[in-house]
């Protein structure tokens, strides 16, 4: 865990000094507060920064003692399936704006499953279909949640059901 | 004089038609709190043109029935999916999760149904009894005493660190920054939205928080390969505590109870806060705290009971001075406002009858809670026989339905997606998730309350310790983080 334990710090390190420097921009309204805008992320920051150096700190010293020299760059299936997963997310998420929930979802639930290891292909149709439609009933007609419809052919596709 | 209101109150709640509103309202708000996205909010909204037709009294019955029901249902769904259907059920996942994982889903389901109902019922009491006298006490907090108390529930992260405080704290800290995205309410600077339009409105926790477990939880089992005949548990019923087991934890769930129904009184501070204040102090002063977070009845026991005690305790300022104390609270004026009637302390010289057949449907509605939670439950747990490759993505969806259906905003979708991600290093990296969740849940109290509080008092943070009660409060938490740090390390904040 090692590399691990550094790499994440200095990760937090370099987001929260990124970060820090985006405050700067805050400035300029202490006039309405003479603690401005900026004042409590920027102490959060320099908090986050100095925690970060003690997580590190504290590795090095693990270290000392002998512990943890696992790789975590060796891409094993297990990590290829979580960056797979991550992708299939993205892209739902992306495309649910384009194509809309009803076309899109079931396909995605059947993708994902297979992902999950799931073979059955009666039971991985028919919960796809079906959560879907049951989704759209409660979440559209019964809470008048308006789930995205998509664009273009799509959006009068979605039309016809909600 | 009093019992002639109280008999009059029976006449009018007793009959079957409201038996049926209060009967139906639990129900219905029980479900929409064990479905993620769905809430008692959007179901007492939804439902306040229904009650136009009825009488004020069935109206009201059925919208404070559904606020009841509502706050104790999302416990159903962070127990048996890891997934919290309502934001109130937040802190119930630490130990709710935990224990159906150890198949005592049914002991967890008990004690949460158990605990919401007697932290309900001891919050109407105390509606009943001392509500003016509470309400008053509660209208002299003002911001350095709300800075106070977000302290006091901060130093949660403190009392469940130890040897991993340092990442407990980071997590914390990063909750708090998150809670910083957006406007800033003060001067109406927008911060880190780094020029775009999407984090104006800010990083709403309700996503953030579904992301973290649910969504890390799915991109977990996606990595680490689901066994095909995987089922995540035979079927549940739920098994309600013996009393013995309730006494046993007695001194918590009164705790809890006083915390909730206090917390409920404190206007723009609702269920939420008080769950995991509530759990906090379960932490603080239990004898063995390093096992809060592996699955234990007393912390599902905790933020049960305040979270519904603060259901009474919201509905205190409202009845006695107009002003709602929780965002259902907000809605149910509307339920009042419908029928021409306006919540506050005219109402209770002029319709004392109508306040007092409230308070008595709210009882009801409390004891019905335990039949209706013992329903909704068994339905729902049928859904762990599924095996995890077909349940997985539902739980996905119905996260991101959930998330997406707050503010109909893609943005959120992302949100979760972002923390889905981050819970998923930090699980792997050992950084606890609870700190950042509490962190981004009271971050927005802490900040504004320090900065319009210092504004108060000229800029002179001492001045905080010398206001009677922020200063007694911000005492108790220096003397509690000082004693935790003493303490043992809980199991939550190392394996979360």
């Amino acid at each position: 865990m090692f590399k691990g334990e550094i790499i994440t710090s200095t990760i937090i390190f370099i987001g929260s000094l990124i970060l820090y420097l985006e405050t700067l921009k805050f400035e300029g309204h202490e006039v309405y507060a003479k603690l401005g805008p900026s004042y409590w992320p920027k102490f959060l920051l320099i908090l986050l920064m100095g925690l970060s150096v003690g997580v590190a700190v504290d590795a090095f010293r693990e270290r000392k003692k002998g512990e943890g020299k696992e790789s975590i760059l060796k891409l094993d299936k297990g990590r290829l399936k979580f960056f797979i997963a991550m992708g299939f997310i993205a892209l739902y998420f992306i495309l649910l704006q384009i194509i809309g929930f009803i076309l899109l979802t079931p396909f995605f639930l059947i993708a994902f499953m297979y992902l999950l290891g799931e073979r059955k292909k009666i039971w991985m149709i028919s919960i796809s279909f079906g959560i879907t439609l049951l989704i759209i009933y409660v979440f559209t007609k019964a809470m008048y949640v308006p789930l995205p419809r998509g664009i273009g052919i799509f959006l009068d596709f979605s039309h016809l059901f909600y | 004089m009093i019992w002639d209101l109280w008999v009059g109150a029976i006449q009018n709640v007793m009959n079957p038609f409201t038996l049926l509103c209060i009967w139906s309202g639990v129900l219905l708000g029980v479900i929409l709190g064990a479905v993620p996205g769905l809430n008692s909010t959007m179901g007492t909204a939804l439902l306040i043109p229904f009650t136009f037709a009825m009488s004020p009294i069935n109206g009201l019955a059925l919208l404070t029935a559904v606020y009841c029901g509502g706050t104790y249902g999302g416990s159903i769904s962070a127990i048996l999916f890891n997934v919290p259907g309502a934001p109130e059920a937040s802190a119930t996942v630490f130990d709710g999760y935990e224990m159906a994982k150890k198949g005592q889903a049914a002991q967890a389901l008990g004690y949460a149904v158990m605990c919401s109902c007697l932290g309900g019922l001891f919050s109407v009491i105390v509606m009943i009894l001392v509500s003016p006298l509470l309400a008053s006490v509660a209208l002299t907090f003002s911001q350095p005493e709300y800075f106070a108390l977000a302290v006091t529930a901060l130093t949660l992260i403190a009392s469940l660190g130890g040897r991993g405080m340092k990442k407990a704290a980071i997590s914390g800290v990063f909750g708090l920054l998150m809670a910083t995205v957006g406007i800033d309410p003060m001067t109406g600077d927008p911060r880190f939205t780094f020029g775009g339009k999407a984090l104006i409105g800010g990083i709403n926790f309700i996503p953030a928080i579904i992301g973290a477990f649910a969504v890390g939880e799915v991109l977990s089992r996606a990595e680490s390969e689901v066994k095909k005949s995987e089922v995540l548990a035979q079927k549940v019923s739920t098994i309600l505590p013996r009393v013995k087991d309730i006494l046993r934890m007695k001194w918590l769930v009164l705790r809890s109870a006083l915390i909730g129904t206090w917390i409920g009184i404190l206007p723009g501070v609702g269920a939420t806060t008080a769950a995991f204040v509530g759990y906090a102090e379960a932490v603080r002063w239990s004898k063995h705290p390093e096992k809060f977070g592996t699955g234990i009845p007393e912390g599902i026991a905790a933020p049960e009971t305040a979270n519904n005690a603060a259901t009474g305790g919201a509905m205190v300022p409202l009845l006695t001075l107009g002003i709602p104390g929780s965002a259902t609270t907000a809605v149910i004026i509307g339920g009042f406002l419908v029928h021409g009637l306006q919540p506050g302390p005219m109402l209770f010289m002029n319709q004392p009858k109508l306040m007092y057949s409230i308070f008595l449907s709210m009882l009801l509605a409390n004891i019905l809670m335990l039949f209706a939670g013992l329903g909704v439950a068994k339905v729902f747990s049928n859904f762990r026989k599924i095996r995890y490759s077909l349940l997985g993505p539902c739980i996905f969806i119905f996260a991101a339905i959930g998330s997406f259906g707050i503010r109909n905003d893609p943005v959120d979708l992302w949100i979760m997606f972002f923390f889905g991600v981050i819970g998923y290093f930090m699980k792997k990296y050992n950084y606890p998730i609870a700190p950042m969740i509490i962190g981004l849940v009271l971050g927005n109290l802490t900040e504004i309350s320090l900065r319009r509080g210092l504004r108060m008092v000229d800029y002179d943070l001492s001045a905080f310790l010398f206001r009677p009660i922020a200063g007694v409060i911000l005492g108790i938490a220096v003397v509690s983080i000082l004693y935790s740090l003493l303490r043992k390390k809980p199991k939550i904040l190392e394996e979360d």
